[in-house]
């Protein structure tokens, strides 16, 4: 029995709706028009698209309209004469408020209004994701935002999540491969969930988009580890067409997305149309990336242990020459990026349409990244209380890739796999090149012949429809689409090694997903408090289909699957969800707010007996410094502005899978028949979403004016039937279900200092310091299980209760008493090498084999213990100058890169045994050492340079003489410098790119590359 | 006064809205009900006469795929098996008889047998209802109780105690006895249910299903609650049973490709065991079935432990006797005794030693009757009969019951009682009690 069905709920809703209808008002009233102008309070500059709404009291269900592109507004009214406030506010900027006095007169004149940026922007207008815009101050909980410059200066950020790094406190933004096209992964206050999807949630102007990160050819980490791609979807949208990203960090934020919002939510809302003249902007930028990091190889003319290993002719101790090919594998990689939008409207209609090319070489010869795409906005008023609109987009992106990582294809996994002695230069007379002389590929072939692409065709689609039949009721209806189709090849040519007959696979996924949003906003006031009421429903579906086709014995040449032996497998995920919510939020004398809401949402993931899931929120603001008295009592001394917030939320985390609520029949064939045989999963009819319960608590405040301000929050996240899947009693008559049992908790705080510094004419200084600390723990797993590995197969990634998601849980050196390490083998110059701990050593400590085993124990954690950034903006007469630093702080790296190198006699260390710095065998082949992970723990921490610009806008007349009316010239540079003590390439990369668990691991990872950027902008 | 609600305009354009944007909304509406679609649903199986039919043949796969792990303990705790060089650590135990309870060795057989029961409780429930003619549903019907009866009547004879069926929501242990009784019961059943229908009405379901060579499934049956009669001690049944199997039959579990002899694989190609050295050693000259079963090689002569290869199972597609037909006449022998018959006991066992041909793949011994004075006591009798089921017998998972039950007539001891309860049966099941 289902506790709702869909149509009861419709009915209940629309009565719902009716019944906000009710409260009748009277008035004598009178229709006047307010006429005004509204400017930019530092240059001056018209404003377009400011809100512009007449209060009275708390009432806030006042007439209202926005201001064209000239910054004009025409405000029509008809109310009760009296006195009024009108209010003026922008998304992503500050407010400011005009009193009026309606009385006889019906054309009411406001003049020139301006609007500052103030450093607390407490007067911020958000979106929050549920219907109407809010101004920060009455929202309790917090919500990150930053705005499209922002995002479109970030010098070099191919996608949007790059752009953010930085920039927002308590997101964790990790670009884990230096190679092209994303592979960014995103943590909102800490990971919540072991087998889920840990990055957050996508909307893009209200539409909820597929980012999967699972990878449909494995490149960095083998395809059997259910690994994550290194490109992301989020790189498929240019961020030149964004106009401001809001960052929902928790359920306290997040409850109105119900069950997948357990990960955080990323609003983006694109550009739009203003009113107004024509406005043309074409934008185009030139970029250079290159690495100066290179590995450290043996050049050290001898021959080791590796060499022999790979060549047994060859004798120790005698000379040979060695190669260092990384100087014709890295390359400095140069792309173009070109940018036109035209945008205008007039009363009735507003339209935005833009054109986006750009094509990026990476820092790896054969790579590189190119999107191009289109996108039209338009909305038309088509009566005094319907406005419909539409947003369309096409993209196409295309990337090549090489592998990387734990693949023995890897370009830097095959230098460290292979002795320096290898040339792999082109054999003029094969006709070929050389086969690696042991594991790995020819790194020349690879860049030549092989081909890692994915591409990527999308449709990113809306209309909307916005209906005020009431001048204090919105309705509004969305309904969105992301239709888009991945096609990938990772052709592995024939001959590519010894006996290697080639191998092709040509995977394709088709990922839809629709949803289909009606949102009715009613305000109102009750006892002089205003009200403002949201109900609102959402249905989701979502269908991913997956075909990959394969082929071997491939002929010479051959790029798809034709002849040869072809392997076709294909599989089909479709979910669907469908919820309501209503909220309600209270303004208590324009200085206190109160919100809560309920959410209500059922999935098709989720068990037949735990269908329906519910979601509250409750958030509370409380202006201080708007209290009466404020100004006169004892803290306006120390401050200027005060506010004090908390919010309560819960949020759903979907379960890892589709269809683990029912049984399926698998194949299995007897005598020579087909037959079929029940799945070895147990359904869960009571398999429920990811629970999380987060409160946060903070304050913003100010002083000197609002020339510093500090915000400060403390949250605690605790997410409770993690699913996990357990292994079943064998009578149970499965093998193994998924169930609802474990818990992880994330606490930490986020502090954002900004000051003023200099605020003078010709020369202003900002600084914004951005502070998060995080502590995950794994507090509950299951009963008879401690530790988990994730992916498993020798990395020492775990789940452990007690511990932060992910430790590096591995095999330890063996100390004495005092915890010194064990050497054995102390050679002439002071060679050692440590022992790998034992429970027992053979044959006097052990009585059996199987007795003896490695102890493995904590030894690092890929989580920082805290990151830092540190924004610094001038302005110098009309030139702007931005840096940003970057940190991290107290995370653990495992450098695999120096385990393989040392093992493989590729390494400088491996050379200088041959030649007798340490005794032979140290580190060349030295399988103790290699299966030591306490060796290769290294310090990650790292502070990077994250952005450098210098920008200055021309306006003077010559400008005109090109057509323009203003020219932007900058000059940026991504990833300047590093600094850190990790001894590997980039301390930041991860093998294993966006997984959950498995993070922190370098392996032969492409380093994330420096980029320089020279843009112009031209308007129109 | 003016109320803006009650409007006319207002409020239709307010209705408009709300139903128009309703209907949108509830256009897209969906069932949250969705089904895999990359393989048949257990709703659709219990649906449709094609798919439980499929679901039929595959169960017998389920059986057979995992014949080795009914088999593995007791030819591993006895002295049918030894483990080669690559064997596992899991294996090895068993010879050893230092295992350990979360061991794969030790939840492989239950795993095996409680997934076989519960497909074999969905064909249960599902072919009386789509529509099979009555041999076909009878058929279906017989086959999962007899498979059923199967798989756990191999647990009755290697854990002390055991649930008698599966239970996702903690299935409670009884003591073994117990459960061979419903064992019986299962079979007992599935001879009825055989029985209510004439038997040429069978022989769509025997081409079909059990396939030609395959599955007998009467004489199977029978061949079983034989076995499981006399092991529960209830000889005279025990006697009936087996009478009512023709000597000449066989039955058996197919590996045609792409499937594959699961013991052949275990043995022959993953390399893990093999037939230990004193199943030869101990073999009376001129008894050629230790050479029926195995391959003898020199080279590993003199290794205690050595494991031979087998021969019996030597290819990949050779198949797997559900009985062995002389393991009637052993079974009526040995019930005949108990029942006090030594001399008809004493000619079924010559029959048995003197067998030089048969009409079916089956071991032969081939030797000299026995005179009267050597087979005169129960003693000889038993010791005797012993012999010949560790023989004809070979590692068909019934020798460790053997040398449990007549452990009185022999100095051979298996390494361990029984299997301990697996890891994740005292873990997962609140009702394990351990």
């Amino acid at each position: 029995m289902r506790l709702f069905r869909p149509r009861r709920w419709l009915g209940a809703t629309i009565l719902t709706l009716l019944a906000a209808l009710a409260p009748a008002r009277a008035a004598a009233q009178q229709a006047y028009t307010l006429v005004g102008s509204v400017v930019d309070a530092t240059t001056g500059a018209p404003l377009a698209d400011v809100n512009v709404q007449l209060r009275q009291g708390t009432q806030n269900n006042g007439p209202r309209t926005v201001t064209d592109a000239t910054g004009r507004f025409t405000l029509r009214a008809t109310v009760a004469p009296g006195t009024y406030t009108l209010n003026f506010s922008q998304i992503g900027r500050g407010g400011a408020s005009r009193t009026v006095t309606l009385a006889g007169d019906a054309a009411v004149q406001v003049g020139r209004v301006q609007l500052a940026t103030t450093v607390l922007q407490l007067e911020e207008v958000v979106v929050t994701g549920t219907g109407a815009p809010v101004e920060r101050r009455e929202l309790g909980n917090t919500v990150a935002s930053v705005s499209g410059e922002a995002i479109s200066q970030a010098p070099g950020a191919q996608t949007v999540d790059q752009a953010l790094q930085g920039k927002v406190a308590g997101a964790l933004i990790t670009e884990n491969s230096g190679q092209p096209g994303g592979g960014v992964s995103i943590r909102l206050r800490g990971t919540n969930t072991i087998l889920g999807n840990a990055e957050p949630l996508i909307v893009i102007d209200g539409v909820i988009i597929n980012n999967t990160s699972e990878a449909l050819i494995g490149l960095g980490a083998n395809a059997t580890r259910g690994n994550a791609a290194l490109t992301n979807r989020l790189s498929d949208i240019p961020p030149g067409d964004i106009e401001r990203v809001e960052v929902l960090k928790g359920a306290a934020a997040a409850a109105l997305y119900g069950s997948r919002a357990n990960a955080g939510v990323i609003q983006i809302f694109t550009r739009r149309g203003r009113h107004g003249r024509p406005q043309v902007t074409f934008r185009t930028e030139m970029q250079a990336v290159n690495t100066n990091r290179r590995l450290d190889l043996n050049q050290v003319p001898v021959v080791n242990r590796g060499d022999v290993a790979a060549n047994p002719a060859l004798k120790l101790g005698e000379s040979i020459e060695r190669y260092d090919i990384q100087d014709q594998v890295f390359r400095t990689g140069y792309g173009t990026s070109n940018e036109l939008s035209i945008s205008g409207g007039n009363e009735g209609t507003s339209y935005y349409m833009s054109g986006q090319y750009s094509d990026e070489e990476g820092v790896l010869r054969a790579t590189d990244f190119s999107r191009m795409g289109g996108r039209a906005r338009l909305t038309q008023r088509v009566s005094d209380w319907l406005e419909v609109g539409t947003n369309i987009t096409y993209l196409r992106s295309r990337t090549n890739l090489v592998p990387e990582g734990e693949q023995t294809q890897g370009i830097l996994t095959s230098i460290i796999f292979t002795p320096t002695y290898f040339n792999p230069a082109f054999n003029a007379q094969t006709g070929a090149y050389p086969y690696n002389p042991i594991l790995g590929n020819n790194p020349f072939d690879i860049i030549e012949n092989w081909i890692a692409q994915t591409q990527v065709t999308r449709f990113l689609g809306n209309v909307q429809a916005t209906a005020t039949p009431l001048s204090n009721l919105t309705i509004t209806y969305l309904a969105g689409l992301d239709d888009g189709r991945q096609e990938d090849t990772y052709l592995q040519p024939r001959g590519a090694r010894l006996n290697f007959t080639g191998e092709i696979q040509n995977p394709i996924r088709q990922a839809r997903q629709l949803n289909s949003d009606l949102t009715a906003n009613y305000e109102s006031s009750v006892a002089g408090m205003g009200l403002t009421s949201t109900v609102g429903m959402r249905y989701t579906e979502e269908r991913i289909n997956t075909v990959r086709a394969a082929a071997s014995e491939l002929a010479p040449g051959q790029r798809t699957i034709t002849g040869a032996v072809q392997v076709a497998s294909q599989g089909i995920t479709e979910q669907r969800t469908l919820g309501g919510f209503i909220q309600e939020r209270l303004d208590i004398a324009d200085r206190v707010f109160l919100t809560g809401g309920l959410n209500l949402e059922g999935s098709s993931a989720f068990g037949a007996d735990a269908r329906w899931q519910m979601y509250p929120r409750i958030s509370g603001s409380w202006v201080v410094d708007e209290q009466p008295g404020f100004a006169t009592g004892p803290l306006s001394r120390a401050l200027t502005g005060l506010r004090l917030r908390a919010a309560y939320g819960e949020t759903g985390g979907p379960p890892p899978g589709a269809y683990l609520n029912q049984v399926t029949y698998v194949n299995v064939n007897y005598g020579g028949r087909p037959g079929l045989r029940p799945n070895l999963l147990e359904p869960n009819l009571g398999l429920r979403p990811e629970r999380q319960r987060e409160w946060e608590a903070g304050f913003d405040a100010s002083a000197l004016n609002d020339r510093v301000s500090l915000e400060f929050s403390y949250y605690d996240k605790v997410t409770r039937d993690v699913v996990l899947n357990l292994t079943l009693a064998p009578t149970s008559g499965f093998q193994s279900g998924f169930r609802n049992v474990g818990t992880i908790s994330n606490r930490g705080v986020e502090l954002s200092l900004n000051t003023q510094n200099v605020e003078r004419p010709g020369f202003s200084w900002n600084t914004r310091l951005l502070y998060a600390r995080n502590r995950n723990s794994v507090d509950q797993l299951y009963e008879g299980t401690d530790t988990l590995f994730f992916p498993g197969g020798g990395y020492p990634n775990a789940v452990i209760k007690g511990q932060p998601i992910g430790v590096f849980y591995g095999v330890t050196y063996q100390r004495d008493a005092q915890g010194n390490r064990m050497l054995t083998g102390v050679g002439p110059n002071g060679g050692a090498v440590p022992r790998r701990y034992r429970t027992c050593v053979r044959p006097a400590g052990c009585p059996a084999l199987a007795d003896s085993s490695f102890v493995q124990r904590i030894i690092g954690d890929p989580n920082p213990a805290f990151t830092a950034s540190l924004q610094n903006s001038f302005s110098i007469s009309g030139l702007e100058i931005g840096v940003l630093l970057d940190g991290r702080f107290g995370n653990d790296v495992m450098n695999f890169t120096r385990r393989s190198s040392d093992f493989f006699g590729s390494s400088p260390r491996a050379g200088g045994e041959a030649v007798g710095d340490t005794i032979v065998g140290t580190y060349a082949r030295n399988a103790e050492r290699n299966g030591l992970h306490e060796e290769y723990v290294e310090d990650g921490s790292f502070v990077k340079l994250r952005e450098v610009a210098l920008g200055y806008r021309f306006d003077a007349p010559w400008v005109r003489t090109v057509g323009a009316s203003e020219i932007g010239l900058r000059l940026a540079a991504r990833n300047l410098h590093t600094w850190t003590n990790y001894s590997g390439l980039d301390p930041e990369v991860n093998m294993f790119s966006a997984h959950t668990v498995a993070r922190g691991l370098d392996f032969a990872t492409t380093p994330i590359p420096r980029t320089f950027v020279l843009s112009l902008d031209f308007n129109f | 006064m003016t109320n803006r609600f009650l409007s006319t305009r207002l409020a239709s354009r307010a209705m408009r809205t709300a139903v128009f944007a309703a209907l949108a909304l509830g256009a897209g509406a969906c069932s949250l009900d969705l089904t895999d679609p990359n393989a048949p649903a257990e709703e659709e199986v219990l649906n449709s006469p094609q798919l439980v039919l499929t679901t039929a043949v595959g169960i017998q796969a389920q059986y057979a795929d995992n014949l080795h792990l009914f088999v593995r303990a007791p030819a591993l705790v006895t002295d049918e098996w030894s483990t080669k060089p690559l064997a596992l650590e899991a294996d090895r135990s068993l010879v050893t008889g230092n295992v350990d309870y979360s061991y794969g060795v030790v939840s492989g057989p239950f795993e095996a047998a409680y997934r076989l029961a519960r497909t074999a409780d969905v064909l249960i429930e599902a072919a009386p209802r789509v529509g099979l003619s009555s041999g076909t549903q009878a058929g279906t019907v017989a086959l999962a109780h007899t498979l059923k009866a199967m798989a756990i009547g191999h647990l009755t004879t290697q854990y002390r105690d055991l649930p008698a069926d599966y239970d996702p929501d903690g299935a409670v242990m009884l003591p073994r006895e117990q459960v061979r009784d419903t064992v019986i019961a299962l079979l007992e059943l599935a001879r009825a249910t055989l029985a209510n229908v004439p038997a040429d009405s069978l022989s769509q379901f025997n081409t079909t299903v059990l396939q030609t060579n395959g599955l007998n499934l009467p004489n199977t049956i029978n061949a079983m609650l034989a076995r499981y009669y006399l092991f529960d001690g209830q000889h005279q049944q025990a006697i009936d049973a087996a009478n009512r199997v023709p000597q000449n039959s066989l039955s058996q579990f197919l590996y045609p490709n792409p499937s594959f002899n699961p013991v052949w694989n275990y043995g022959l190609t993953l390399n893990y065991v093999g037939t230990r050295r004193e199943f030869f050693v101990e073999a009376r000259d001129g008894d050629t079935r230790p050479a029926y079963w195995a391959t003898r090689t020199s080279g590993l002569a003199g290794i205690p432990d050595s494991a031979f290869a087998f021969r019996r199972y030597g290819n990949r597609n050779d198949p797997f006797p559900a009985y062995l037909p002389d393991e009637m006449r052993l079974i009526r022998a040995e019930a005949l005794v108990r029942l006090g018959n030594l001399p008809a006991a004493r000619d079924l066992v010559n029959a048995v030693r003197t067998q030089c041909s048969s009409s079916v793949d089956e071991p032969l011994a081939c030797q000299p009757a026995l005179a009267v004075t050597a087979l005169d006591t129960e003693a000889e009798l038993m010791a005797e009969i012993l012999y010949q089921r560790r023989y004809e017998l070979y590692a068909q998972g019934v020798r460790w019951e053997d040398l449990r039950r007549l452990a009185a007539y022999t100095t051979e001891k298996a390494t361990i009682e029984f299997l301990p309860t697996p890891r994740d049966e005292c873990i997962r099941n609140p009702n394990a009690g351990c």
